[in-house]
């Protein structure tokens, strides 16, 4: 008997304690730099981390200045860890997760190129083997912490960035790679689909945040904070070590590497070229028109109306709204694979509470060339400058989204979504089909993207890959107290 | 046809366990074309397997002291031993040589049929609860069900609904005679009076059917019920390591699963209880696909064996093995704790029930069992799946009506 209804209770979170980055987009702080350094001298970094505790920036609500209007700070920094990296600094890892701890890619010592078992369930094969990756892969420099700096503007982000530089230096830390992201004003990733919309509401923020987006649900705070109780009203298991149980999480990290042209050609040509066709096709495969209207509410065409209504964009079911077999948004979509909703089970109610099981909250900024709003209307405008008779790439730097999500039970959050949902081509009673967008497609592993129609569904078969993984890991974020007890160990 | 469970469990002669070991093992490494035994021969095999099993607790789990041979099959089991010996004659006797109580007779001798026989009868279980994902189909019926389907899925993607409705040949009208038409009225009108009487019952049953429930588990069956909500606050549990071997990606989409644990001594007529209840519901109940909302299953039993002392439980499920356990805890946890529950205290059952998910975790890779040899007839394709061609199946057979062939495109 499945406990339904049971909505958590409002829980009281320490702001002051969590890092910033689990309870805040940064909104305002529009450009960001993810480093990944290696601890030189043990003492040394000990000193580093001692200094960089105070300048880390917490989920504190901003002061109100004179004027009523909130002081938003211009820079936002946030420190996490890797199992080596704690390993290393004389942290007992009992308690820590066994994905985090044996990491994303772990390494066979004997077998060092080996795919692990965790990479065949992340479908990182292929094109996506670890060893392939520009970082934290399996022929990588053993990374031990993640440091992220935020700011409001470039100029502003390189000044920081370089006293930060400067700062870990001087303390035996060094480099090992740096990434640069950012979230576009337009807020499409480079698809040119907007993204974002769908965030879960975490018991105990304020709800009338707007950065929390429409979504109206509100889940139980122990799915992404540590010291709380969970989905199913149980504590999530925690570091043994005390000052560690409380306000950290953990980070899933992710680099995927965008085919956009490919993914637009394919499009296009699947649709004989009609750009109406393609539209529709593309929305087919993500499940939202490219402005962000949900199919489920509107099938046929975008509403730009709805798209901007945040009461509504998102306040969609399958079942409830009509839309179980997948007539507006197909079973197999992006959307619909990635959040079932209230689709999962013949029992809706059932479902809802299953699928809450597995949420994360996003943090992901994208990477690359910033494109215009309208990425269609670019390229097009691109392929005929070239006189080309398909669209070719504007840039040869590569373009993505920096994947980054929050949770406490990776395990059960973002491999779960990973494996059994994006991942898996017998989703919801499919048959040869992985995410459209996401899949890992291979020629040995062919996905098809069934589209349910009538009288009859049109099947799109042999999609190729259109994402690949180049970097990823998976990291520690400590709450304040407990990074002061990783600095200090008292 | 009805398909049928077959629980047999013997004892290894330790003596002959790395013999027996090696030939289960290489069987494994191509279960449908080794040398020895191949399972697509032995054609009213659904699912089958070999596992070395020990005992109830985790300190006995490992032993290997008995081999676990279990089919769902098609008919009558004499039919189904006499079938394996003519196609694997001699893997069985390599197997269950290695086996107490085998009949000391080649393979040539005219009576080694029937003394096998009798040595399969004397160690097979009866099983408790059985329950099937989609009952009474021969494993012809569903493989010709999935070569349908894929032809249908081919040939509407080469020539779109109208080579479909060639291929279908609809006939015209309905195919119900007028006696068809009234007994269709009237069963509709009675089940509307019916309704009509039951509903206020029907309606006090939903209201209170925690209650009722509850009343029914505990004080009639017997068997421990957990509450609903946590009495006291919890306490974070341990992480469990889960073991690679059964959470790694395989190369059918299903995977298996094969749990032995102890039962509570006080609390064995309550298992028996539980058991036979959840039988009868896979008969009437859970008849369609879908086991206490998991569609995930195509067969599973649950057998009480040891003279009751222990419980042994199989399943043949779609997907891994942390979705099935979220599964199992998500969407049956009620189920799971009634049967669970009654597990002896060696057992360590999580206080509270299965909703301690870690907890819950830790007491099924303690109680786990990977399999030696694990065969399927359906390497691609998931119970949904299946049971989605049956219907393509249907409907897509001669004397096909229009209305029939507007629901199969909404299958295809």
């Amino acid at each position: 008997m499945v406990t339904t209804n049971q909505k958590p209770t409002v829980t009281e979170l320490d702001f002051e304690d969590t890092q910033g980055l689990v309870l805040n987009t940064y909104k305002h702080l529009a450009t960001s730099v993810n480093l990944f350094l290696k601890i030189g001298d043990v003492t040394q970094a000990r000193e580093w981390l001692k200094i960089m505790r105070p300048q880390v920036m917490s989920a504190a609500r901003w002061p109100i200045g004179p004027d009523g209007k909130t002081i938003k700070p211009e820079t936002a920094l946030n420190l996490a860890f890797t199992a080596d990296g704690l390993a290393l600094l004389n942290i007992p890892l009992a308690g820590f997760s066994t994905e985090f701890r044996e990491g994303m890619a772990p390494r066979n010592p004997d077998k060092p190129e080996d795919l692990c078992a965790r990479s065949r369930r992340l479908g990182d094969t292929g094109p996506s083997h670890p060893a392939t990756w520009e970082y934290g892969g399996l022929k990588n420099e053993t990374i031990h912490i993640y440091l992220l700096l935020f700011a409001a503007d470039n100029d502003r982000l390189k000044e920081y960035l370089q006293n930060q530089r400067d700062n870990w230096e001087r303390y035996g830390l060094t480099q090992i790679a740096e990434e640069f992201t950012y979230r576009p004003g337009h807020s499409r990733e480079p698809f040119g689909f907007r993204d974002g919309m769908s965030q879960p509401g975490i018991s105990g923020l304020d709800t009338k945040d707007e950065e929390l987006g429409s979504d109206k649900e509100i889940i139980a705070a122990g799915e992404f904070v540590q010291g709380y109780l969970n989905e199913y009203g149980y504590y999530p298991p925690v570091p043994d070590k005390s000052e560690l149980a409380k306000n950290g999480t953990y980070i899933v990290y992710r680099k995927l590497e965008q085919d956009v042209v490919t993914f637009w050609n394919f499009v296009y040509s699947t649709a004989g070229n009609d750009p109406n066709k393609a539209e529709y096709l593309a929305a087919k495969f993500v499940g939202r028109w490219r402005d962000g209207t949900p199919l489920t509410f509107s099938p046929n065409h975008n509403d730009p109306k709805l798209a901007a209504d945040a009461g509504r964009n998102n306040n969609f079911q399958f079942v409830a709204d009509n839309d179980k077999p997948g007539y507006g948004c197909p079973v197999g979509s992006h959307v619909r694979r990635t959040n079932p909703r209230d689709s999962l089970m013949p029992d809706p109610t059932a479902s809802t509470t299953a699928v809450r099981r597995h949420r994360i909250v996003r943090r992901g900024r994208v990477y690359g060339p910033e494109y215009p709003e309208d990425v269609v209307a670019h390229l097009t405008q691109i392929k005929a400058a070239q006189g080309a008779d398909k669209f070719v790439a504007d840039s040869d730097k590569p373009r993505g989204l920096i994947f980054m999500c929050i949770n406490t039970d990776i395990k059960r959050q973002f491999e779960f979504i990973q494996q059994t949902w994006v991942n898996d081509p017998k989703f919801d009673g499919l048959y040869q089909d992985k995410d459209p967008l996401m899949g890992s497609n291979e020629d040995d592993e062919v996905s098809n993207m069934t589209i349910q129609a009538k009288p009859i569904r049109q099947q799109i078969k042999n999609l190729p890959r259109f994402v690949t993984v180049r970097a990823g890991g998976y990291f520690y974020l400590p709450g304040i107290a407990g990074l002061r007890y990783i600095a200090e160990l008292t | 046809m009805q398909q049928h469970p077959l629980t047999v469990i013997v004892n290894i002669k330790p003596d002959q366990k790395g013999r027996l070991k090696e030939l289960l093992y290489a069987i494994r490494t191509d279960i449908n074309k080794n040398p020895y035994l191949r399972f697509p021969e032995i054609t009213t095999t659904h699912f089958a397997r070999f596992v070395l099993i020990g005992g109830g607790t985790r300190a006995t789990r490992d032993l290997e002291t008995r081999l676990y041979f279990s089919v769902n099959f098609d008919g009558e089991w004499e039919d189904y031993i006499d079938l394996l010996i003519d196609k694997a004659g001699t893997a069985v006797e390599g197997i269950f040589s290695a086996c107490e109580g085998y009949p000391n007779l080649k393979l040539s001798d005219p009576n080694f049929k029937k003394r096998f026989k009798d040595f399969i009868k004397a160690n097979t279980i009866k099983t408790n609860t059985f329950y099937q994902g989609y009952r009474e189909k021969t494993v012809q019926e569903v493989q010709q069900s999935i070569a349908r389907r894929a032809q249908l899925e081919d040939l509407v993607n080469l020539k779109g609904i109208e080579g479909l409705k060639a291929e279908v040949k609809i006939t015209s009208g309905s195919n119900s005679s007028i006696l068809g038409k009234v007994g269709g009225f009237l069963k509709k009108a009675g089940g509307k009076v019916l309704g009509f009487i039951l509903s206020p019952v029907s309606g006090w049953l939903k209201k209170n059917v925690n209650n009722v429930l509850n009343f029914l588990l505990s004080k009639i069956i017997g068997v421990r019920v957990f509450p609903e909500v946590l009495p006291e606050p919890s306490v974070p549990s341990p992480e469990v390591d889960t073991r690679d071997e059964f959470t790694d990606y395989l190369e059918s989409v299903q995977n298996e699963m094969t749990i032995v644990s102890e039962i509570d001594p006080k609390q064995l007529g309550a298992t028996r209880r539980i058991l036979w209840l959840v039988n009868l519901l896979s008969k009437f109940v859970f008849n369609k696909g879908v086991l206490g909302g998991i569609s995930t299953i195509h067969f599973a039993r649950w057998v009480i064996i040891d003279n009751g002392k222990n419980l042994l439980f199989e399943s043949n499920y779609d997907g891994n093995w942390e979705q099935y356990i979220g599964d199992f805890v998500d969407k049956a946890a009620l189920g799971m704790d009634s049967i669970w529950g009654n597990s002896a205290v060696s057992v360590d059952y999580p206080k509270y029930g299965s909703k301690d998910l870690q907890a819950f975790k830790k007491v099924i890779i303690n109680h786990q069992v990977p399999a030696a040899v694990f065969y399927t007839a359906y390497r691609f394709d998931s119970v949904r799946n299946i049971l989605n061609d049956l219907v393509v199946s249907r409907l897509s057979s001669a004397g096909a009506t229009e209305a029939d062939f507007n629901e199969l495109c909404s299958h295809l």
